[in-house]
This record gives structure tokens, sequence and C-alpha cells, in this order.
């Protein structure tokens, strides 16, 4: 077992291959102890990577016998995809209801997830804040995550000038 | 100048700090990660996003893919595009030579081929051939171009494609033209050179591709792992088709031509899928233990040459398999009785039109062929609705059959919507296990 501790001084206890979809983690319990204080994450953070690296451990290491893990490459699609995608259907859906969150609460996943190197963890709810932005107008986009136009309207216009085929609507 | 540019970020660190009532989560991310959500986007998304704010002004430039999927390239644009970016590495392309604007001309017209607006298609290529040689110079890996009009693409497009020492998946569709023959390599001189492609999925659509010219392009590719190939091949060509690649691990050819010799030493996974019966087989790849089959009459007796697999998924029937012809059907079973007995089968999955007699009746037949099976997956073929009524007749004349006792039998799954036909399915399959207890059933 491993003992994490949040910025808050909560201890969660998980298990090794739980804490080990942290590549972070991996690296530090290799040579160092088993208590691992990660302050810049607060408990709320980490119960819910905590949750996501428990249910991605647990499928990663569902019964490993021969024919099992050929039958989870055969299933996964035979088309060119770059990301590593989830192969697990029940997995993808699982991954879906996680990030159904808003917006602060993606971003304090991504960052920590980006801090405890969980590649999967990042591509997934970046990938879901892609999808927010997908074919959004500028304006839809700003409201939605309260960016601020620092843009005059005569930068903003020259802005959409020069790149004016892509403003275009096709 | 690192003064200054840190000097700049922290003005605007804090004001997006300080905007008026909400945080701006997204702006306060660093650099690469929001470059990583825009790389999810397609390019265009991409750069409109640099009339967000400042702070997004020029993130889009430094995203390493590059998306033009679905979108009329123009010169115009792309010596514009190319500009911003400067000289920043692209990983991957992504590219799309006809528009769904051309498909739509397609579907209304189904006359739709070669000769259809010529000239627009040709210069559209050609800018596609810019955009692959700035791809080539910008250190992409990976690549993917969808209904490329090959008409228009010339050998040397190719030989460009090909001499790509650096490039790891390549992905190319070929549309718009029939019965032609691509990548004539057995002629041509140049040096193919993909000496990091992994992946490899090339559709050709309606043409065909040489033996030779395919047994060069593999031999170009040592470390290739996955091969999705989807051409037709010559009929006449005595030979076989050969796939030879040392490294290979996952194999699909769709079609699957009738003359096929498989030499791969260390392929795991296969999928086939003949459209004529196969008339020459040969596999000889040790590690295999995955394979996917469809059209399984097509086989015939060359199915033992898979006999050492471990795990077999089959498609019995996508359509109703009765409204065949009589002679067929008998035919289909005559092929399947004559399997062999796949000893080494652990998992069998099968999808299949639950409620028809025939397809029940071949799954029975092939769970003969299979006497240390573990798993047993069915699934309903969701092209076709089920329908009790084709049960009833199963049901009724079952009871004359016997199947050989499976011993091993440990898991049964069954993705049927319809519980009459579940319950059925499960009695008849205890009555061929001898510890039905022991199985663990789900649904």
């Amino acid at each position: 077992m491993i003992k994490l501790v949040s910025g808050d001084g909560a201890e969660f206890e998980v298990e090794e291959e739980v804490a080990f979809q942290s590549k972070i983690i991996k690296d530090i319990v290799a040579d160092a102890d088993d208590v691992i204080p990660l302050p810049t994450v607060s408990s709320k953070v980490l119960i819910q990577v905590i949750e996501y690296c428990r249910k991605h451990a647990a499928v990663n290491s569902f019964p490993l016998s021969p024919s099992s893990s050929a039958a989870a490459a055969a299933s996964s699609s035979s088309s060119i995809s770059y990301s590593k995608p989830v192969s697990d259907p029940a997995l993808r859906a699982w991954d879906n209801e996680f990030v159904k969150l808003n917006n602060s609460s993606l971003f304090d996943i991504v960052i920590a997830a980006n801090y405890l190197d969980i590649e999967e963890l990042v591509d997934l709810v970046l990938e879901t804040v892609a999808d927010r932005i997908k074919g959004k107008q500028a304006q839809e986009i700003r409201r939605q995550f309260n960016i601020e136009n620092d843009f005059t309207p005569e930068e903003e216009e020259a802005l959409r000038r020069e790149n004016s085929w892509a403003f275009q609507n096709n | 100048m690192d003064d200054l540019s840190s000097r700049r970020r922290r003005r605007f660190r804090r004001r997006l700090l300080s905007s008026k009532g909400e945080e701006d989560y997204l702006s306060n991310l660093p650099d690469e990660l929001l470059s990583h959500i825009l790389s999810f986007l397609p390019t265009l998304d991409s750069i409109r996003t640099s009339v967000l704010a400042r702070r997004w002004r020029h993130v889009w430039t430094s995203v390493p893919v590059i998306d033009f999927s679905y979108l009329q390239l123009k010169s115009t644009m792309i010596k514009r595009f190319f500009a911003s970016r400067g000289d920043k590495s692209a990983s991957r392309l992504r590219l799309s030579g006809l528009s769904n604007f051309d498909l739509g001309i397609k579907y209304i017209c189904p006359s739709f081929n070669c000769d259809f607006d010529c000239e627009s298609c040709m210069s559209r290529d050609i800018l596609v051939c810019t955009m692959v040689d700035y791809a080539k110079s910008h250190d992409a890996r990976h690549v993917t171009l969808l209904r490329l009009f090959f008409q228009y693409l010339s050998d040397c497009f190719y030989d460009q494609l090909f001499d790509w020492p650096s490039l790891e998946s390549l992905d190319l569709e070929v549309v718009g033209c029939k019965n032609g023959t691509l990548f004539n390599f057995s002629k041509s001189v140049i040096s193919l050179r993909l000496s990091n492609l992994k992946t490899l999925s090339l559709s050709l659509g309606q043409n065909a591709i040489h033996d030779e010219s395919l047994a060069k392009l593999l031999s170009a590719c040592p470390v290739l792992e996955e091969l999705t190939l989807s051409a037709k091949y010559f009929r006449a060509a005595h030979r076989p088709i050969r796939i030879e690649a040392p490294n290979l691990l996952r194999l699909t050819l769709i079609p699957t031509p009738s003359k096929l010799q498989i030499n791969c030493q260390k392929l795991e996974y296969l999928m086939l899928k003949p459209e004529v019966n196969l008339t020459h087989l040969h596999v000889e790849a040790p590690c295999l233990t995955s394979v996917r089959l469809y059209n399984i009459w097509r086989f015939g007796t060359f199915a033992q040459t898979l006999c050492d697999v471990t795990t077999v998924a089959v498609t019995l029937s996508d359509k109703c398999l009765s409204d065949s012809t009589p002679r067929f059907l008998e035919k289909y079973k005559a092929v399947v009785r004559g399997f062999p007995i796949f000893r080494k089968l652990l998992e069998l999955k099968i999808k299949m039109y639950v409620a028809e007699k025939f397809s029940l009746d071949i799954v029975f037949d092939l769970l003969r062929c299979t006497p240390n099976l573990q798993s047993l997956v069915l699934t309903e073929s969701e092209k076709r609705p089920c329908d009790d009524e084709d049960f009833n007749e199963w049901e009724k004349n079952f009871s004359s059959r016997i199947n050989e006792p499976l011993e091993r039998l440990e898991r049964v799954s069954l993705n049927i919507k319809s519980e009459r036909i579940r319950s059925a399915i499960l009695k008849r399959l205890s009555e061929t296990v001898p510890v039905w207890d022991r199985v663990a059933v789900t649904c």
C-alpha cells in the first residue's frame, strides 16, 4: 500500500497498481518511502484522481490469461488512432461519465494529472475541453470559459482579416 | 529580452486572475496544455481561437497536429498558414482530398466517376502534395490522407510518400476510380524507405495492387506492426498474394485475396473477409492467437491452417441466411461440418442473427470443433432485430441433436435481448456441458 497525502493533509491509502498509474509516483516510490506528500493537490481533486486510477488499474489488470489479453487486442478497433485510445467500450463509457464535470473541476483534475504524469487522464480531460470548444464562435467560447477579450475591436478585426479564410463559414 | 517577456507574462497572469466575477481557468493553463487541447481540434477551429484574447494569439501556431479534413484547400490559405507557423515542427498531418461537398455530388449522381470536375480536383491534389511535402520537411511522423483522387496524383507523389524514413503511421485512402492499378513499383526505380513505419492502412477502393508492388512495399517497412489492406487483387494471377513481414503483429485483409500466403513470425491477430472462395490459404504464424473471420463458408478446408489459434471471432450472419437458397445453406453447413477440430481454441465469439434456425445450427456445429473451449460469447447482429417466430422451429427440431460434451467451458456471455431465446440457448448449452454449475453466465 502507498500513502498519498493531499495538500490539506488528508491521507489516502491506495494499492500500488492504482498509484502507479502516475508515472511520477512510480518513479518516486522506486527510491523513497511509501508516504508521498502531494502539496499542490487538494483532497477533493485527489479523491477524483484516485477514483480514475482505481478504475483503470482494475480494468487493465483484468484476468491476464493469454486468451483474454488476446481478446482485448482483438476487440480494439482496427482503424488507426494515434493517442492510444481506450479500447474497452465499457471503460470508455465510464470515462465519458467521469468527465461530466464543470469546467473548473476539469481544470483542477488536469493540473493534478499533469503534475502526477498520468498521461491517459490528461488526454481524456483535454479532449473533453476540446470538444467544448469545437465548432463554436469566439464569443461563445469566451462566455463558456470566462475568457476576457483584451483585444481592441480594431485589433480583433485585423486578426480576423489576417486569417480570414479560417473565419468564413464552411 | 528575458526580462521583458517574464514581465509581460506576470502582467497578464495578474489580469487573468483578477478578471471580474469568475476565474479564467482555461487561459491559466500552461502553454503546452493549451496546445495539447488544440491538437484535438481541426486546424480551422484551432486558428479561430487566435481572436479569443491576447493569450491565445499565437497558441495555435505551435500545435503539432495539422488537420484539414473536409476542407477545400486553397493555395492562398496554405501560404498564409505556412507563414504563420514558421518552422515549428508538425508531428501529425490529416487531410482529405475531397470535401463533403464532392461526396454529396457523388451520392446525388451515381454515375460519378473520374471525369467529374477534373480541374478542381487536380489543383486541390497539387495542394495535397504541397501539404505532404511541408509535413515531411517538418518532422511529421503520422500521416492520414483520406479520399485522395488517385488519377491526378503523380507517381512522384507516391515516391515522396513512400520514401519517408521517419514516418511511423500512414493511413491512405484512394477514391474516385475503378479497376486501376496503383503503386506499380515493380517498374519504378525509386527506392522505398519506410524504415520506422509501424502502422500502415491502405484503402484502394475498387483499385488493384500488384503482388510484386505489395511485396516491395512490405520489404521497405522492416518494423511494420499493423497492416490493414483494402484492395482488389488480380484474379488472373496464379501466384498467391504473399504477406511477409517479420515484425507484423496485426493484419487485416478486407477483402481477402483468394490465394493468400502469410509468413509473419510474430503475428498475433488476423482478420479475414473473403469475397470469393479461398483456393489457397497458407498461414505461417506461430504466435497467432486471435482470428476474426467473416464469410466462414468461403474458407472450406483451408480453415485447418488456422487451427492453432486460441481465440476466434466469427460473424455468422449479418443478414438473414434463411433467405438464401437451400443449396447454398447445405453447402454452408457442409463446409462448417468439415472444419477441423480446433483443440487449442479457448475462446469463441460469435456474432449472428440469433433467432434464426440456421445460424443456431451453425453455432452448435462450430461447438463440435472446439472440445476445449473455455469461453463462449454470443452477440446478436444489430442489423436485424430478433423475431421469436424463426426461433420456434429451431426449438422444435433441436432435441434430435447430439453435441460432443464441452468439458472445460467456464464462461458464457450472451448479448441477446430476447429472454426466451437466451434461456433456450442456455438450456441447450447446459445439455452439452457435464458440469454446468461451474459455468459463469452473464447476459
